[in-house]
């Protein structure tokens, strides 16, 4: 009789933890509870596999890291939950990057406000490189969990390409604005992003070639060779000028081509095979 | 070894230059805890370096799991699959927290599935001991809980091959045993290479000790076999074992040495994994090679 009293119980109690018993069952078993150690032992064994998994869920969601504002803007605009993982992990690049690209920028600026021209040269001289730099600076990394990333399965030119993009966001947009609200250099803030997009894409073809620091050491000679040739033939503006911006997106289109077909052949910039 | 091997390396060499850093190297690793031991400039690095797939070997093979390690791109991603890896020094961007950092990490593990991946997030961070710090700031972590870390992060997916490199170095004695407690649950289902200078460590936590010199493997077999390679070459004595190769005065007053001729008042010592250590590089680096002893 009284085994058969148990197993009533312990099915009315398994009932009661799946809310599947009504208000006044409900309340006779819970009164029923706070007397009886046994069954309360009965009930906290039902009630673990029920709550566990959302309890687990709840601490998941809790530690889930938080993106930053950008992230979570690109995010809306489709970027997937591991890529933002990623491109958040690579935010201690953002910092540097814009200051470094802020005091270039800036300093060219200032020498052109001052009406010189050297000034200007040296703002359209300047401005182009920041980003070639940052390019080159996603691939050459050599501190950030270089061990971790150089021996986990995901593609390192993938992540190499994710930061790229991250630091091309960082600092494209900060050399821009300081370029345009300074006088003397209006519109030019501007004409320097098609050379920049030459410089980055030929920087990440030379390193299928080259290490990083060997390929933005030829590009810098390259723009800098340019400059000069411009400087010396004619007014330095020519550099960004109508015909020289449809030259420039014409070697763009023309490095993109070749990247595509060195990365097929399995020759990925930086040596991140 | 009963089962298979779950990492074999044959032949495997690598030279930079002239200089040759590891010279043939067959090894075979197994379940269970496994220690390497050597001086500095041994290859150690260089072998850790060539059996997490961080770099490519001269001459010779890596098998992991039946994965060329050397082979095309695909196997030696599946490699990388099976592998948990805490390097020597981890720079954990001090402004991450541990779950980013370990969130980070899951994502170059290919843990693409948002849900499944903080889940597993978590479970290592339990693992460690780190479950109610999962939005601490690293700056603020101890330095016993920055490696922790470090080593959840190798446990993600619950690799066959773990490699860990010098995990003990800097520790207090509780931090210590704490982490060798950590490793020593992984080694019913993993192969473990901890890499270290700690002869304490081998003989705390491995199964079995490969020591590395010069380049080639002097030594590899279990640590009750290795210790006993010097069972009768430990004295304690008044005075030193003329040509011992080490010898120092205890606390006690007596001479402890190392190989050498038994001086006259001697007594026996217990042997320890460091002594047998030190008797086997003492006799590489006069003979240049240890006869009889490689397993």
């Amino acid at each position: 009789m009284t085994s058969t009293t148990e197993h009533e119980n312990a099915e009315l109690l398994a009932r009661y933890v799946e809310g599947h018993t009504d208000a006044a069952v409900s309340a006779s078993v819970e009164a029923h509870l706070l007397g009886c150690p046994s069954c309360r032992a009965v009930v906290a064994g039902l009630v673990g596999p029920v709550v566990d998994p959302v309890w687990s869920r709840v601490r998941a969601e809790i530690a889930a890291p938080r993106h930053s504002v950008l992230i979570r803007a690109l995010q809306r605009c489709g970027l997937r939950a591991g890529d933002a993982a990623l491109l958040d992990a690579s935010r201690s690049l953002h910092g540097p990057w814009a200051l470094a690209s802020f005091l270039l920028t800036a300093s060219a600026a200032l020498a052109s406000w001052s009406g010189s021209v050297h000034g200007l040269i040296a703002y359209l001289t300047i401005a182009p490189l920041v980003p070639v730099l940052g390019v080159v600076a996603a691939f050459a990394l050599p501190g950030f969990l270089a061990d971790l990333t150089a021996t986990a399965p995901y593609s390192m030119l993938r992540l190499a390409l994710l930061r790229t993009v991250a630091v091309v966001v960082a600092t494209v947009p900060v050399s821009v604005v300081v370029g345009a609200v300074i006088p003397g250099v209006g519109l030019l803030a501007l004409a320097w992003l098609t050379p920049a997009l030459v410089l980055c894409l030929l920087a990440l073809v030379v390193m299928t070639w080259w290490p990083p620091r060997a390929a933005a050491i030829g590009v810098i000679v390259l723009w800098l060779t340019v400059v000069v040739l411009c400087a010396g033939a004619d007014d330095v503006t020519t550099v960004l000028g109508a015909p020289a911006q449809l030259v420039y997106l014409v070697a763009a289109a023309a490095a993109a081509v070749l990247l595509v077909a060195r990365v097929r052949s399995s020759h990925a910039p930086g040596g991140t095979a | 070894m009963n089962a298979p091997p779950i990492v074999t390396t044959r032949g495997l060499t690598k030279r930079y230059g002239r200089t040759v850093a590891l010279d043939a190297v067959d090894l075979d690793l197994g379940l269970g805890v496994t220690g390497l031991l050597g001086p500095n400039g041994a290859g150690k690095s260089t072998l850790i370096r060539l059996l997490t797939t961080a770099m490519l070997p001269d001459a010779g093979s890596v098998t992991v799991l039946g994965y060329h390690a050397t082979g095309g791109a695909e196997a030696r991603t599946a490699v990388r699959r099976a592998l948990g890896y805490v390097p020597q020094e981890v720079a954990i961007p001090r402004s991450m927290t541990c779950a980013s950092f370990v969130d980070y990490v899951a994502v170059l593990k290919e843990w693409t599935d948002a849900h499944a991946r903080r889940a597993e997030v978590l479970r290592v961070l339990d693992l460690v001991g780190l479950g109610d710090r999962t939005s601490a700031k690293v700056r603020t972590l101890s330095g016993g809980q920055r490696r922790r870390l470090a080593l959840a992060q190798a446990f993600l997916g619950s690799p066959s091959f773990l490699v860990l490199d010098e995990p003990t170095t800097g520790l207090d004695p509780e931090q210590r045993g704490g982490l060798r407690a950590l490793v020593s649950q992984r080694a019913s289902t993993a192969a473990v290479l901890v890499a270290t200078h700690q002869t304490e460590d081998v003989a705390a936590l491995c199964d079995r000790v490969v020591v590395l010199a010069g380049g080639r493997v002097r030594y590899e077999g279990t640590v009750a076999d290795f210790v006993a390679t010097c069972r009768d070459s430990v004295w304690l004595a008044g005075t030193a074992a003329p040509g011992a190769v080490q010898s120092w005065r205890t606390a006690g007053g007596d001479m402890r040495s190392i190989g050498g001729r038994r001086p006259v008042d001697a007594r026996s010592a217990e042997p320890t994994v460091e002594d047998a250590y030190l008797l086997m590089l003492g006799a590489t680096s006069r003979d240049g090679v240890v006869d009889g002893v490689s397993a």
